[in-house]
């Protein structure tokens, strides 16, 4: 039976894991891999780059439907090569979400799927937001062999990673994980310092930095991969360079959240060096506005 | 002559729901004939203002051949238990249902193999979370055939005890117990205190297998704030083809043994349980709430003590999980000394009288009864059981609706064990196990071996 590496995409709303996901999986496809994208957000929005205008039928939801399900039905095999599966979510305000991926898991072993596609990778691509028991199982039950927490240089998407990422280091305390770090909008200052710096402190690995690209932004806006109209383009050269750093696998080093007195520690600090830099002030300890 | 007349008594007529003032004779454990007219047998028992009821099923218990739980079943109206549940239960059944001939018992026993304990265990696997290998399969499947050829009425899960048994396996079990017609009992797994896909997995699986389905003391499950939202996917499931029934208790907080998988630490953190909501139910700290040294002490010596989990109480929930027309109230009764335990051992069935028809009105009496009796005699396929008919196996439970009432508490309280009032006389097989409300400690009970 072959194993699919199993890499999982967390981080809060509109951090941008849904496009960094969808722009990788095709990465890994045009390197010769083949991926399964799947995404468990009620939108149905994570493979939309992917796959177009073809509807996604939500598999979970369908599940709760029918009892029983042929999980090759949901996916969808777009232009690309990716393959690509919604999963849905809740009856709005119905039990948690805990054990969705898990049961998915457990049927793409018992139908196969993952023999049948010859799949080298699965990226989930998990919507959430708050590392409760549900939201943190099929980390903990060994579900994902990595995760990528995804944060841009928001304080509430810094919170909500170094959130998730006590989740993780909790509940695998005793069975370690890759967890990594990836970078969005990087260039926007003064994110890439202080996530260096966060980076340090907490011995996290930062997988990378993805800067603004407007081209990336376009293929976005067009409903569409950058690899389709700007495979040539620098964003896309990130993407290719991610897909081959995703392939390497590295020394799992578990990561040291901050506490919370910690946290707010930082976030004054950070504060405050954004308000410098927006206030002209030149010659503190920090280069970064000059 | 008749052995047993019963006379005057208002009769439950558990098909129709209906009620009627009728004579019953009894003759070698048979009802033998209802009629208007006197009657003389050996035991005369004046019925005048009392209910008279087929005796009570209990769907759900784990009483085993263990004496003292058939007695206090006896006392609370039961006359027919079905053990074996959660997973536990004996695996050698003819030995099982010979001992239980030869010692005689004081109610009728039907008996579930069981699956998360037992089977897992006699196929080697010692840990909860761990699949089974493909030789353990094979092996479970053996034995759990085997069980039910002997005549045991069903496959009993209790999930939350294996937490790592697969789909497969439940699957292919499941596939026997659909082969013979049986029963599969189910206590659920729950990873989060609202995790509503414990249903969607087994329905899946009587989906794939057509398996009879019980989900079992539905109320300890989802009684953490969902129970209606679980009782929508049930009816659904229902309205969809499969065959489900549910089983209820008459409290919230619920036990189990200290020393299981329920009560890892994980499972404690993941659903903000706090020692101080923890009683020992049975052993040296009975009645005791819990804190974390006493905690890891009764883990660690002893593990088969068991400890109630009091949870917020929300009385709506079990009304509301006993009313639906698929519903059956059990007891979840399990084996203690006198003193020990939870008040469900003793006051489950009078509790359930009382309080959804008496007090409350949610159901009338004939539904209640019909529900006690009838329906889970028509789900174990016990054919002559659940009904005052003439052919019907003499199982009558006799009882005062006006003054049947639980005694039993918490033991952090008093004594979960005591006996309820208003439960006048319990005929087993024809012969009074309860006299004019005193236990007799007669053994008439038998064994119900599921038939090919």
């Amino acid at each position: 039976m072959k194993e699919a590496k199993k890499i999982c995409f967390l981080g809060k709303g509109g951090v941008g894991k849904s496009i960094i996901a969808s722009n990788l999986s095709e990465a890994l496809v045009r390197a010769g891999h083949h991926v399964l994208q799947i995404g468990n957000d009620s939108s149905l929005s994570s493979t939309i780059l992917l796959r177009g205008f073809t509807d996604a039928v939500p598999a979970l939801e369908e599940y709760r439907r029918n009892y029983v399900i042929q999980l090759a039905d949901y996916i969808i095999k777009t232009a690309s090569g990716v393959y690509c599966l919604e999963l849905g979510s809740l009856e709005p305000g119905v039990g948690c979400m805990a054990r969705g991926i898990q049961i998915i898991d457990e049927m793409m072993e018992m139908q196969a799927i993952t023999d049948d596609l010859d799949l080298d990778y699965i990226i989930y691509d998990i919507a959430g937001d708050i590392p409760c028991t549900g939201y943190i199982l099929p980390m903990r039950d060994g579900i994902m062999d990595t995760c990528i927490v995804v944060t841009d240089g928001s304080v509430t998407s810094f919170v909500t990673a170094n959130s998730i990422i006590a989740g993780i280091v909790k509940a695998r305390r005793s069975a370690p994980i890759s967890i990594q770090m990836l970078v969005n909008y990087a260039d926007r200052y003064p994110t890439r310092s202080q996530l260096d710096a966060y980076a340090v402190t907490t011995q996290l690995t930062i997988l990378d930095y993805l800067d603004y690209y407007q081209r990336l932004e376009h293929s976005e806006l067009a409903g569409e991969t950058i690899f389709v109209s700007q495979s040539d383009s620098k964003a896309a050269l990130f993407f290719t360079g991610l897909a081959e750093k995703i392939t390497v696998t590295k020394n799992i080093i578990m990561p040291k959240p901050l506490g919370r007195n910690e946290l707010f520690r930082w976030l004054r600090l950070w504060k405050q060096q954004s308000l410098d830099q927006k206030s002209g002030v030149i010659g503190g300890d920090y280069s970064g506005n000059i | 002559m008749l052995d047993v007349a019963i006379c005057k008594g208002l009769v439950i007529d558990t098909k129709k729901q209906t009620k009627r003032i009728v004579n019953i004779g009894i003759k070698d454990g048979e009802i033998v004939c209802i009629t208007g007219d006197d009657l003389t047998a050996s035991i005369v028992i004046d019925a005048q203002g009392l209910i008279v009821s087929p005796g009570f099923i209990d769907v759900h218990g784990h009483v085993d051949g263990y004496l003292y739980s058939g007695e206090l079943s006896a006392c609370q109206g039961i006359t027919t238990s079905i053990g074996g549940n959660c997973g536990l239960s004996p695996i050698d059944f003819d030995d099982f249902f010979n001992c239980q001939e030869k010692a005689g018992f004081y109610i009728n026993q039907g008996e579930l193999v069981g699956h998360s304990f037992s089977l897992r265990q006699a196929a080697g696997i010692a840990n909860p979370y761990r699949r089974a290998l493909p030789c353990e399969f094979d092996k479970m499947k053996y034995m759990a055939r085997a069980a039910l050829d002997a005549g045991a009425c069903g496959i009993s899960f209790g999930l939350d005890y294996s937490p790592g048994a697969s789909y497969e396996e439940i699957t292919a079990l499941a596939t026997i117990c659909a082969e013979f017609d049986r029963v599969m009992p189910i206590h659920t797994r729950l990873f989060t205190q609202n995790d509503l896909y414990s249903l969607f997995e087994v329905l899946s699986i009587a989906k794939r297998t057509g398996v009879k389905l019980l989900f079992s003391h539905f109320v300890y499950q989802y009684g953490s704030g969902i129970t209606v939202d679980a009782l929508e996917i049930i009816e659904k499931a229902i309205r969809d083809g499969l065959n489900i029934k549910i089983d209820s208790g008459m409290y919230m907080d619920w036990l189990t043994f200290i020393g299981t998988a329920t009560f890892d630490e994980q499972t404690i953190n993941d659903n903000e349980i706090r020692f101080s909501d923890m009683i020992a139910a049975s052993g040296p700290y009975k009645g005791q709430h819990l804190n974390l040294e006493l905690y890891r002490l009764m883990r660690q010596k002893y593990p088969n003590d068991s400890v109630i989990c009091c949870v917020p109480n929300d009385a709506k929930q079990i009304y509301a999980a006993l009313k639906p027309e698929y519903a059956m109230p059990s007891t979840d009764i399990g084996q203690y000394l006198p003193g020990e335990g939870h008040p469900q051992i003793a006051g489950s069935f009078p509790k359930y009288i009382k309080e959804m028809v008496r007090e409350r009105h949610d159901l009338t009496l004939e539904a209640a009864i019909y529900k006690a009796t009838l329906l889970p005699a028509q789900t174990f396929h016990l054919d002559k059981k659940g009904q005052i008919e003439v052919g019907m196996d003499a199982d009558l439970t006799i009882f005062n609706l006006n003054t049947i009432k639980d005694t039993a508490v918490f033991p952090d309280r008093g004594c979960p064990d005591n006996k309820p009032e208003g439960m006048e006389y319990i005929l087993v097989n024809g012969v009074p196990v309860v006299y004019q409300g005193v236990f007799t400690g007669k053994k008439p009970g038998r064994v119900l071996r599921a038939r090919k």
